[in-house]
């Protein structure tokens, strides 16, 4: 049974400009972990994007949001594995996490697809 | 704190409607105070950050996004309405604004 689904899509481009001075962008500090920014910094105009579309989908699929709830962008870290192509892991804590738990910890399938223009994100909460 | 007058909140609004009319790529002249912001415009996070961080560099405001975040949930913004009002309050009382009643 699903119990959670959310989907996000941004435009790259809309991100270019929070990369310049990245360490001192409050956008970058409000929206990312110290961890993700370190985890991103091979290359931060892929991951960026990947990442706030992962945090904007997760949002979606436990229906709550960081204007509507005390749930906040941190509560959700996507962190990748650059020794394994393409692997990463969502990490919740907070608020996020007790969602999560009051929802039975149910299984989480993500996919990102990023090209030149748009990156997107897919969250699924699905219990089996 | 800054005194909001007839010509702040006339810039406000304008601003407003114009970063959503040109961000969601509408006739400035259909975007009311009425207009929902998510359902009507598409609008999203992204475009809710980008007009804050507006609004803080033109003003030279002191107040960071998670006071917004704290502000936002006890007071959500839906309409443009609700968030020319809320810019106008971040605009008077800046990192207070979590204090007023």
């Amino acid at each position: 049974m699903i119990v959670g689904c959310g989907i996000d899509i941004e435009e790259r481009e809309r991100f270019t400009k929070h990369l310049v001075g990245i360490h001192n962008s409050e956008f970058i500090k409000f929206v990312y972990t110290p961890d993700e920014i370190s985890n991103y910094k091979s290359n931060y105009q892929f991951f960026i994007p990947i990442s706030f579309c992962c945090k904007e989908a997760f949002f979606k699929a436990i229906g709550n949001s960081w204007t509507t709830s005390p749930v906040c962008w941190h509560d959700i870290e996507l962190l990748f594995n650059h020794s394994q192509d393409s692997k990463y892991e969502i990490k919740l804590s907070g608020f996020a996490n007790q969602i999560y738990k009051d929802l039975n910890c149910p299984r989480i399938l993500s996919e990102y697809h990023i090209d030149n223009e748009k990156a997107s994100f897919e969250v699924i909460l699905i219990h089996e | 704190m800054t005194v909001i007058t007839e010509d702040i909140k006339k810039e406000v609004k304008e601003i407003v409607i114009d970063f959503f009319a040109e961000e969601c790529e509408i006739d400035p002249q259909k975007i009311t105070d009425a207009t929902h912001i998510f359902d009507d415009l598409d609008g999203d996070s992204l475009m809710f950050l980008e007009l804050i961080e507006i609004f803080k560099k033109k003003y030279d405001l002191d107040i960071e996004l998670k006071t917004i975040g704290k502000y936002s949930i006890k007071n959500p913004v839906r309409t443009i309405g609700e968030l020319i009002n809320m810019q106008l309050l971040i605009i008077e009382h800046e990192n207070n604004i979590l204090n007023i009643d």
